[in-house]
């Protein structure tokens, strides 16, 4: 079977520096893939390019099919949440899902059914009128998420999905990757909250100065160092994220 | 597979961002009071210059000619156009900066609709803002002329006025903004603030010299900026009324403000294409 994202080479250069450098992905449908890495390691550029937000420097990449050049076929294989959530402060949250319910093309019947579904699972249908401006940051972050999942994308890239948000509305966030990716959705995930990742992705890779140093399923990167039973991601990551400690892990 | 029904998409979401915006202003009491005191003070400032204009021309010659070479009302009207730009400019340099709308724009629809939607919104709000000295000049004009073509020809030119400001202000903006983000821009800093302060200067001295503040410059009485096109639009706006105008101006300010605005949209379109999609939005 085709991987659902698959990288080639992919990297981005600014001036001088090299945000990424010659990523090879290969992630097959259906997968959560947490893509793990400190600050400055380059995973939003990476995803910043597979949305297609960022034109790459070289390498190439496709989602679902479809070349990351091709912008206007993308975005409809797409749903995006970045770290800041892409809201209008004096818009209700009901106006902005409405809004991109218009711009997806989703029928107005199928639209409401959906925001009002969705708005209900989150427990805030009835703040749901108030300007996001308002809004606590996990409730910007909820309704930022909403807002990617609407159209129900085949493939969702998530920055920090569950930034800010109260444990009940994680939990939420986590059952609905979960569900979405039983039904085939693939999900790009980038996080700092390693327990997350831990409990819900299927594959992980982490980067680090641009390069993915590795790339395995959790259980198997906990165990895979002769690490002892009450070894996390956590404590694979704090290791493989320091100088001098990337070899040997099999990574590029 | 180009994007499908970006005319919709695009007036949707102008729609949206306008009401967002207005709302912004209206919830910044300081920013909405000063919004309308300016539009107050900009209707007064027309209608009673305009009114002592058009009765002193009136008094010496007999007739009322608004739009010869020189006179007074086409260097205001090109001087508050430039005006208007420049605060259009700034505007657009800071705006383009706000990625967060971007990142759910070019992920939800094409540049073509985002740049549409950004120069429809940023139009519409020009507009607002000019609506009361608009509906102020057309009362006067009802009220002075009786010529029903002003219904029209009044707000035309408010619009013509908007988008062209629009229009040129963000295509320089969008141009500084990519050629402030290139490599060679990067290098060469300094020389790009230089030059920015040489240019403000110049501007300055100019406008100061012309009002005769400074030291003393021989400035012609038919200086350069009462020549510019924007002063045209005054033709426009007297179409069909006694006042003497020029219906040649008046049809060259229109066509000219439709080729502005449509080579000025490519041009925003592809500094935005460059702009938006190759300079870095994070350091991660």
């Amino acid at each position: 079977m085709n991987p659902t994202i698959e990288t080639t080479a992919l990297t981005k250069q600014y001036n001088d520096t090299v945000a990424v450098d010659g990523l090879n992905l290969s992630i097959p449908r259906g997968t959560i893939y947490g893509f793990l890495g400190p600050n400055g390691a380059g995973k939003t550029t990476t995803m910043e390019m597979l949305v297609s937000l960022v034109t790459p420097t070289s390498g190439n990449a496709t989602v679902n099919g479809v070349s990351i050049t091709d912008r206007d076929a993308l975005r409809e294989q797409i749903g995006y949440l970045p770290a800041t959530p892409p809201l209008y402060d004096h818009l209700s949250a009901r106006e902005q899902l409405h809004l991109t319910a218009k711009l997806r093309n989703i029928p107005p019947e199928d639209a409401a059914e959906r925001i009002e579904g969705l708005l209900g699972e989150f427990e805030w249908s009835d703040a749901a009128d108030e300007p996001t401006g308002d809004y606590s940051t996990g409730m910007r972050q909820a309704t930022a998420f909403i807002q990617a999942i609407l159209h129900e994308p085949p493939v969702l890239f998530l920055d920090e999905p569950t930034n800010g948000l109260d444990p009940r509305a994680a939990r939420t966030i986590r059952d609905h990757l979960t569900a979405l990716a039983e039904n085939g959705t693939t999900i790009f995930l980038s996080t700092h909250i390693l327990p997350v990742v831990e409990e819900i992705a299927d594959d992980v890779g982490i980067l680090y100065e641009g390069r993915l140093v590795v790339e395995d399923t959790p259980d198997a990167l906990i165990h895979r160092r002769g690490t002892t039973e009450e070894s996390t991601l956590e404590d694979v990551f704090l290791e493989l994220t320091t100088d001098d400690t990337t070899t040997g892990w099999g990574g590029e | 597979m180009a994007e499908t029904h970006w005319l919709r998409h695009t007036f949707q979401l102008t729609r949206a961002i306008l009401q967002a915006r207005v709302r912004g202003m209206r919830q910044n009491r300081y920013q909405y009071r000063m919004l309308t005191l300016s539009a107050v003070l900009f209707l007064l400032v027309i209608l009673i210059l305009g009114g002592i204009y058009a009765y002193g021309f009136h008094h010496a010659t007999g007739s009322v000619s608004l739009s010869a070479g020189g006179t007074q009302p086409p260097l205001i009207l090109s001087v508050v156009w430039l005006a208007f730009t420049f605060y259009m400019y700034r505007r657009a340099t800071w705006y383009a900066w706000d990625l967060i709308d971007t990142s759910f724009l070019l992920t939800t629809v094409s540049p073509l609709t985002a740049v549409l939607s950004i120069l429809l919104s940023e139009s519409s709000l020009l507009y607002l803002i000019l609506l009361l000295p608009t509906l102020g000049v057309l009362g006067a004009f009802l009220y002075g002329f009786a010529v029903p073509a002003s219904i029209v020809m009044i707000p035309l030119t408010t619009a013509l006025f908007t988008t062209t400001a629009c229009v040129v202000s963000y295509a320089i903006g969008f141009a500084v903004l990519v050629q402030r983000g290139g490599d060679r821009a990067t290098r060469n800093r300094w020389l790009y603030y230089v030059v920015r302060i040489l240019i403000g200067v110049v501007i300055i001295g100019y406008f100061l010299s012309t009002v005769g503040i400074g030291p003393h410059v021989s400035i012609p009485r038919t200086n350069l900026v009462s020549l510019l096109p924007p002063g045209w639009f005054i033709d426009v706006a007297a179409t069909g009324t006694p006042v003497i105008h020029s219906p040649a101006r008046a049809v060259a300010a229109i066509l000219g403000s439709l080729i502005v605005d449509g080579i000025g949209i490519a041009i925003i379109y592809q500094s935005a294409v460059a702009y938006w999609y190759d300079t870095p939005t994070s350091e991660d």
